[in-house]
C-alpha cells in the first residue's frame, strides 16, 4: 500500500512541477519579463466580442435608454415564455464556488429552492459558499493552492493579487464557445449586452468567462425617504444641504451616514462624493493618456465633504468595525439613514428586509458639476475549470439558464423560485411567501452563476421602482464611465490590491482626521510610486492597441 | 531550572523504561561472553528501544516535517514567488527583497509599531501575571482560591474575535458605554478607532484575556518556595513585604529570568489576531506591526516573496534575541534556557 502511495504523490509532484515550468514560458512567449504580462490584451490576437441578439421581450411600463435607464416593469408580464429547450445537464455533480452576502443556505435536502434548481438544470450542484467579508482571504488561499479546482469559480470585481493570472493559467479558454456567432447556440447569453462583456474584458486577447450582467449605476447611496421626508429634506441637495441633512438625521443613537469596513479597502466610500463634485469616474483619458483621478481637486473636494460628515459626528461611530452585512441591518432597522451599496442592492430582497418600515430611495448627487460614477457593468464574472469541450459546454448551458431574461419561466424559477412554494402570481404580479424569505437566490447565491439583464421591477413595490426609475432618469445622462473598464494591466493585475489598499488607507486615515488633508499628496505619491504611473502607462498603451 | 530539571527527570524516566524494555522483551540479554559488543552495538541498541523508537517517531516526523522542513519555505525571500507557477517556475531575484526591506517606510512602521507595543508588553503586561500570582497564593482559603484562579483562566479560552468584539460592543463609539453616556447627556469616550488609545487598549484586552493563564507558572513556582524560609523571616521580624522581597522573589528567580529570556526570544512575536482584528479601526499608522504586514502583503497582496523576506528578518532578529539573553541570564547567574 505505501509505495503506492508514494507514487501516486510523487507524480502529483512532478505535474506541479510541469506547470510551474511551462506557464512562465508562456509568460515569456508574450514578450514580457515580469509575471502578469501575458494578461494584456496588446499585440495579442482578439478574440472577437459575443454578438449580441437581444431577447424580444414583453413590453416595458417605462422604456430603458442608452444612458443605462432599465426598462421599468410595474406589473408582471402576463405571459412568460421558456427560453430553454433543451435538457442542460446530465446528471453530473457540479462544484462551484461563489460569494455570500447573507447567511448560509439551508442544506439541499432541506431546500426545496436548491432542489428545484438542481431538477431544472440536471445536475447536482455543490455549492461552497464564501461570505463577503471572507472573500479576498478564501480567493488568495484557493489560488495559492495546488489543489482541484471547482468546475465553476466566480470572481467578483475586487481586485485579487495575481487573478487574471489565475485565470489565464487555470481556467478555460471560452473563445470558441461564446465568441462572435459562437455565443448564438447559446441565445440567453447572446442576449448580455456587450458592455457586460467589455466590461469583464478580455484576458491575453481571451474571453475567459461570462460575465453577471449589472445596469451602469456604480455604489450608489441608498437612503431611508421616510426620515428624509419627516425632516424636510429635499430630494435634490447642495453640498451644504446635504451635510445639513446628516447632522439633522444624527441623534439619539442614530446616525446619517452608514459606511462599514471594506468601503475603505478602495475607492467604495468615496464613489459618491467623488461622482457628486465631478471628480472623473477612477480614471481619466484624454489624447491617449490617462490620469487617476486622485490628482485631482474634485476629489479633494470630496475628502473635505467625508472628513466634514465624521466631524459633525453624523456616520456611525463603528464604521471601520462594521461589517457590510451588518451595516445592511442597521439601515433596514433605521439605525442609520443612509448607506452606500452596490446599485444591485435593489432587489427584492433588499426590500423584505426593510419590511416596509420606510421608503427606499436613491440619493441623488449634491454637485452642480456631478459626473456620477458608473460601474463596470458586470458583478463579475463565472470561470469554468479547463475541461472537455462536452463538459465546458454543459457548464454554458447552466449560465444560459440562469441568464434567461425577464419574462421567461426560466427567470421565474432563478428569481423566485417554485410556484405556489416560494411564490403566487395574481393580478398584482409576483408574490413571494415567507419560504422565500428562507431560500432564494441571495441566500443560495445561484444568481451569481449568472443573470439576466437587470429589469427594474420589484414585485410588490411598483412606487420603489417608480423612485429609482426616476432617480435613473435624473441621474444617469450625467454619469460617467471608467476609461479603463475592461483595459487590462499587468502591474494592476499583480499590484491591484496593495494599490487599493494604500487608497483605502489614505482615504480612511483623511476622513478619520488621523491625518490633515494636506497628507493626500503624500499617498498620491506613495501610490504612484507603488506602481500607480506604471498602471497609467500600461492602460494607455492597452487603449491604444484596443483603438 | 525548571526545563533542566524536567529534561533531568525525563532522561531518568527514559534510563528506567529502557531497562524495563530489555528486561521485558528478553530476547536480549547481557551479551554473551566471547561476542564482541562493539560489532553490533547500533543495531542492538536501535533492538533493544525499538518501542521507545516508535514511540519517539511521531514527535520527530513533527519536528521535521512542521519546523525542518518548513525552513525550506524561506527559499521564497529570494524569490518573486507566484504560487500556482511554485518554486520551481518563479523567479530568483537574490537580495532584491531585502533591499526593498531597508527602504520601505511601510516596512518601518510596522517595525516601530511594533517594538512599541512589544515594549509596552514586557512592561505592562510580563509583570501582570506574577503580580496576580503572589496574590492568589496570599489568598489562604483552598475553596476561594480554586474558584478565583478559574475565573481568571477563563478568557484563555475565548478567542480573539470574541474579546475584540465584546471590547468594542463595550467601549465602541455606538458601544454600551457610550451608550450610558448620551443618556446621562455626557460626551462620549472615545477608545476604539482612536490611535493614541490603541496601546494601553491592546495591553489592557491582553492583560484580561491572558494574565489568568500566565500565573500557572509562576504558582508552581510558589508552591515550591521552603515554608521553613518563611517561618524563619517572621520569627526574624519580617514583614510580608520584606518576606517577598528576601523570600519569595529570590527563589523564583530562576522561572522569571526563563520566562523573561523566552519572552525576549518572541520580542517581535506579539501575536497576529488581535491585532489583525483591529488594524481597520485605527490605520496602519498605528494599528500595522509585522505580523499584520506579512498577512497583507503576502497573502492579501500576493506578493509572498516579500512578505517571506519580512518574516525571515523577523526569525532572525528573533534569534539574536533569545541568545543575548541566554547570555545575559548566564553572566546574572541564572541557567537561562540552554547551556551551551
Amino acid at each position: 500500500m505505501d509505495h503506492r502511495i508514494d507514487r501516486r504523490s510523487l507524480l502529483r509532484l512532478a505535474g506541479v512541477g510541469a506547470l510551474g515550468l511551462a506557464a512562465p514560458s508562456l509568460f515569456t512567449a508574450c514578450g514580457a519579463g515580469s509575471s502578469g504580462g501575458g494578461v494584456s490584451n496588446a499585440g495579442k490576437d482578439l478574440a472577437p466580442w459575443p454578438t449580441y441578439v437581444p431577447f424580444t421581450g414583453p413590453t416595458p411600463d417605462a422604456p430603458g435608454d442608452d444612458s443605462g435607464v432599465q426598462p421599468l416593469f410595474l406589473k408582471y408580464p402576463e405571459k412568460v415564455v421558456r427560453s430553454v429547450h433543451n435538457p442542460v445537464g446530465d446528471g453530473s455533480d457540479v462544484t462551484v464556488m461563489v460569494v455570500s452576502y447573507g447567511a448560509p443556505p439551508k442544506p439541499v435536502a432541506e431546500n426545496r429552492y436548491w432542489q428545484a434548481v438542481n431538477q431544472a438544470l440536471g445536475v447536482n450542484l455543490k455549492v461552497i459558499v464564501v461570505p463577503d467579508p471572507e472573500y479576498g482571504q478564501k480567493m488568495a488561499t484557493l489560488m495559492a493552492s495546488g489543489d482541484d479546482l471547482p468546475d465553476m469559480i466566480m470572481f467578483s470585481n475586487l481586485a485579487l493579487p495575481h487573478a487574471a493570472e489565475f485565470v489565464q493559467a487555470r481556467c478555460a479558454d471560452l473563445s470558441e464557445f461564446v465568441g462572435g456567432d459562437a455565443v448564438k447556440e447559446y441565445p440567453n447569453l447572446a442576449n448580455l449586452p456587450t458592455y457586460a462583456w467589455k466590461g469583464m474584458g478580455r484576458i491575453g486577447g481571451k474571453l475567459h468567462g461570462i460575465p453577471l450582467e449589472r445596469p451602469t449605476p456604480a455604489n450608489s447611496l441608498f437612503v431611508n425617504r421616510t426620515a428624509m421626508d419627516t425632516a424636510g429634506i429635499p430630494k435634490d441637495w447642495t453640498t451644504e444641504q446635504y451635510l445639513d441633512a446628516m447632522k439633522q438625521l444624527t441623534g439619539d443613537r442614530k446616525w446619517g451616514v452608514g459606511w462599514f469596513k471594506t468601503l475603505f479597502g478602495g475607492l467604495g466610500g468615496i464613489t459618491y462624493h467623488a461622482g457628486s463634485l465631478g471628480a472623473p469616474n477612477t480614471w481619466s483619458e484624454g489624447g491617449g493618456a490617462f490620469t487617476s483621478t486622485l490628482t485631482t481637486p474634485q476629489f479633494e473636494q470630496a475628502l473635505e465633504v467625508m472628513r466634514e460628515l465624521v466631524e459633525a459626528g453624523t456616520h456611525y461611530p463603528d464604521s471601520l468595525t462594521t461589517s457590510s452585512t451588518d451595516m445592511q441591518s442597521y439601515f433596514h432597522n433605521g439605525t442609520v439613514a443612509s448607506m452606500n451599496d452596490g446599485f444591485g442592492s435593489v432587489s427584492l430582497a433588499t426590500m423584505k428586509k426593510i419590511n416596509s418600515r420606510f421608503a427606499l430611495d436613491l440619493g441623488r448627487p449634491y454637485g452642480p458639476q456631478a459626473t456620477p460614477w458608473q460601474g463596470p457593468g458586470t458583478f463579475g464574472y463565472v470561470t469554468f475549470k479547463k475541461a472537455e469541450p462536452a463538459r465546458i459546454k454543459l457548464l454554458l448551458r447552466i449560465c444560459d439558464y440562469l441568464s434567461a431574461p425577464f419574462g421567461t419561466t426560466e427567470y421565474e424559477l432563478a428569481n423566485y423560485g417554485v410556484e405556489g412554494e416560494h411564490f403566487t402570481k395574481d393580478g398584482d404580479g409576483i408574490k413571494t411567501t415567507d419560504l422565500y424569505n428562507q431560500e432564494n437566490n441571495s441566500l443560495l447565491p445561484t444568481k451569481y452563476l449568472g443573470t439576466a439583464p437587470a429589469v427594474l421591477y420589484l414585485p410588490g413595490f411598483p412606487d420603489t421602482a417608480q423612485a429609482v426609475h426616476d432617480w435613473q432618469k435624473a441621474t444617469l445622462p450625467r454619469s460617467v464611465r471608467n476609461p479603463a473598464t475592461g483595459l487590462r494591466s499587468a502591474t494592476e493585475a499583480s499590484k491591484g490590491a496593495q494599490l487599493s489598499q494604500i487608497i483605502g488607507d489614505g482615504i480612511a486615515a483623511i476622513t478619520f482626521g488621523r491625518k490633515p488633508l494636506s497628507a493626500w499628496k503624500d499617498v498620491v505619491s506613495q501610490w504612484q510610486q507603488a506602481g500607480g504611473d506604471q498602471v497609467a502607462e500600461e492602460l494607455a498603451k492597452e487603449h491604444a492597441a484596443n483603438q | 531550572m525548571t526545563i533542566l530539571f524536567r529534561l533531568g527527570t525525563a532522561r531518568e524516566a527514559f534510563d528506567v523504561s529502557m531497562t524495563r524494555v530489555r528486561g521485558g522483551t528478553g530476547t536480549t540479554g547481557p551479551p554473551p561472553p566471547g561476542r564482541r559488543p562493539e560489532r553490533r552495538g547500533h543495531l542492538r541498541r536501535i533492538r533493544a528501544d525499538r518501542v521507545l523508537l516508535l514511540v519517539a517517531a511521531p514527535a520527530l516526523a513533527y519536528f521535521l516535517f512542521f519546523h525542518y522542513g518548513a525552513l525550506f519555505g524561506n527559499v521564497l525571500a529570494f524569490q518573486d514567488y507566484v504560487p500556482f507557477l511554485g518554486v520551481s517556475g518563479s523567479q530568483w531575484v537574490g537580495l532584491a527583497h531585502f533591499e526593498r526591506m531597508v527602504t520601505d517606510p511601510l516596512f518601518w512602521n510596522a517595525v516601530k509599531n511594533t517594538l512599541l507595543i512589544a515594549a509596552l508588553q514586557l512592561v505592562f503586561f510580563f509583570p501582570a501575571p506574577l503580580a496576580l500570582a503572589l496574590l492568589l497564593n496570599s489568598i489562604v482559603g483552598d475553596t476561594v482560591r480554586r474558584f478565583v484562579q478559574s475565573v481568571v483562566y477563563l478568557p484563555h479560552f475565548l478567542s480573539w474575535v470574541i474579546v475584540v468584539a465584546l471590547f468594542q460592543q463595550v467601549l465602541g463609539g455606538a458601544g454600551v458605554v457610550n451608550g450610558w453616556l448620551s443618556t446621562l447627556g455626557l460626551g462620549g469616550i472615545s477608545v476604539i478607532g482612536n490611535p493614541d488609545a490603541y496601546g494601553p487598549l491592546v495591553i489592557a484586552q491582553l492583560i484580561w484575556k491572558e494574565c489568568g493563564w500566565a500565573t500557572i507558572i509562576f504558582l508552581a513556582a510558589l508552591s515550591q518556595v521552603d515554608e521553613q524560609q518563611y517561618e524563619a523571616a517572621a520569627l526574624d521580624g519580617a514583614g510580608y513585604w520584606r518576606r517577598l522581597w528576601h523570600v519569595t522573589l529570590p527563589a523564583i528567580r530562576p522561572v522569571i529570568v526563563l520566562l523573561l529570556v523566552l519572552r525576549l526570544g518572541e520580542f517581535l512575536s506579539i501575536g497576529f489576531e488581535q491585532f489583525f482584528l483591529q488594524r481597520p479601526s485605527v490605520g496602519p499608522e498605528t494599528g500595522e506591526v509585522l505580523e499584520t504586514f506579512v498577512y497583507y502583503t503576502g497573502f492579501a497582496n500576493g506578493d509572498f516573496g516579500y512578505a517571506a523576506a519580512v518574516g525571515l528578518f523577523k526569525g532572525v532578529i528573533g534569534v539574536v534575541l533569545i541568545y543575548a539573553a541566554n547570555k545575559v541570564a548566564h553572566r546574572l547567574g541564572e541557567q537561562g534556557v540552554y547551556k551551551a
